[in-house]
This record gives structure tokens, sequence and C-alpha cells, in this order.
């Protein structure tokens, strides 16, 4: 079975994000932006945002799916009422 | 932050770290992971946070749906860059040979893949600057120590807190 992931990022940083890359097979490569097909167990990206701000806060909005990439990105889509909604209740 | 908490079931992995780029220490057998204490935790139905102690960062949680939630980050400016790092691999274990399995690879943007030699492929990522945002498109094979012997799901694990 194969899992999909659609997150969307996004900071408060006045500068935004500063610095992106992945990681794969125990190395690190900045500024590259796809790696398909990675048959090691090591696999992943990195997102730096410039910390500016009185306090900086990263929002990760994040779907998954056992379908496909459009369904993991129509799950993620789908929430933003719920998701404020507790947002508002629990992180004011 | 890895929801399932087990090392199984194909997560995906979530982490705050305090520098710009990530080290090999970061990046090797899952060596991002911070100390934290259960006496910074908050947990109500569909949210959790607690204080990252290793990385300075407040953690956040929140299931806004059956497969979708939503991670906030906070970061003390005083304490370093502000990184966030996803793991797509994070319960994989080693990729097994596609004719053992009679798998094939799915397409990640519609289109096929080529095989890497005999070995599965396990993961695929990639993403895009939007400016602001970031969108991150990925996808694992469903494979860890438990589920990899058949593929499947056969079961799941559930908390309740009262």
């Amino acid at each position: 079975m194969w899992v999909y992931l659609h997150a969307k990022i996004s900071s408060t940083s006045p500068s935004g994000l500063v610095g992106a890359g992945l990681w794969y097979d125990g190395a690190v490569y900045p500024g590259q932006t796809q790696r398909d097909n990675e048959a090691s167990n090591s696999i992943g990206a990195y997102f730096n945002f410039g910390n500016d701000g009185n306090t900086t806060v990263v929002t990760v909005e994040a779907g998954i799916s056992f379908v496909s990439p459009d369904h993991a990105r129509a799950n993620q889509e789908v929430q933003e009422d719920w998701k404020k909604e507790i947002l508002t209740q629990f992180c004011p | 932050m890895v929801g399932a908490g087990l090392g199984d079931w194909a997560t995906f992995g979530v982490m705050a770290l305090r520098s710009a780029v990530p080290t090999t220490a970061h990046i090797t057998r899952h060596g991002y992971r911070s100390e934290h204490s259960h006496e910074t935790e908050e947990q109500y139905p569909g949210y959790y946070s607690t204080y990252l102690i290793t990385h300075s960062t407040l953690a956040e949680l929140v299931a806004a749906g059956t497969h979708a939630g939503v991670h906030r980050y906070t970061f003390d400016p005083a304490s370093g860059p502000a990184t966030l790092l996803i793991d797509v691999a994070h319960s994989v274990s080693v990729p097994f040979p596609t004719a053992a399995t009679g798998l094939t690879p799915p397409p990640l943007h519609g289109k096929k893949k080529k095989n890497d030699g005999d070995q599965f492929p396990t993961a695929s990522i990639k993403y895009t600057n939007l400016g602001n945002v970031v969108e991150v498109d990925a996808v694992v094979l469903n494979k860890g120590s438990l589920t990899g012997r058949n593929g499947v799901v056969s079961g799941y694990l559930v908390e309740t807190r009262l």
C-alpha cells in the first residue's frame, strides 16, 4: 500500500523561506527540489525560515491519502473550517 | 513529531530544528529527535502540544479530519534558525525486489518513474516554493517491520484518554 502526502507550510517570518533542500542517503542537498524513487530508507526535505520576528510560527497543514496525490491535497484543503475552529479554541 | 508513535505504518515525520541546514547527525537514525517532558504536555480531543527541549520549540498538533492534520511550531528567535524537517521514509526499513512483490511503483506527479535497478523504490518527494508558502508532495510505500510483510494495514492502534 502506498501513502500520499500533501502539505502546505507557511510561516509568520517577514523574510519567509530563506533556505530549503532535500536529504537522502545520509547527505544533504541544499536547493534540490525533487527526488524520485529513492530506494534507501533515508529521504526527506527541510525548510529554513527567517527567524526575524518576536517569535516565528511555522504552520504545516497536511493531508494524507491511500489513493492519489490529488486526494491527499483534497484532504488537506477540505478541513479549513474545522481547523480554524480548533485552532481558535486551543491556540489563541 | 510522528503521530502513530510506532515505527511502522509508513508515517511521515515532521520535526523542528535549530539549524539552518540539517547535519549528518540529524538525518542519520532519526538523529533529529528531541528530549521533552510530560510535564509540558497538553492534550485535548484533537489537540496535543509539548515543548521540544532539544530544539527550543513549542510543537502543537491538531487533528483536522480523518486524514488531515495541522502542526504548528513556535520558534524562539533567541535559539537559532527556524527549520522544519520532513522525513518521508520515517518508518521504511529496507527496500525489497520488485519481483518478490509483484507491485509497481505509483506515479508521484502523473508520470511513471523508472525503477532503480532491482530495488523497489520506497519514497519520492517534491516541493514547490510559492513565496511565503511551500507545498510538498510525497509518496511512500506503507512498509515497516510489521506491515511490510504483507504490504497492507492489518490493524489500528487507538489511545483513549478520559
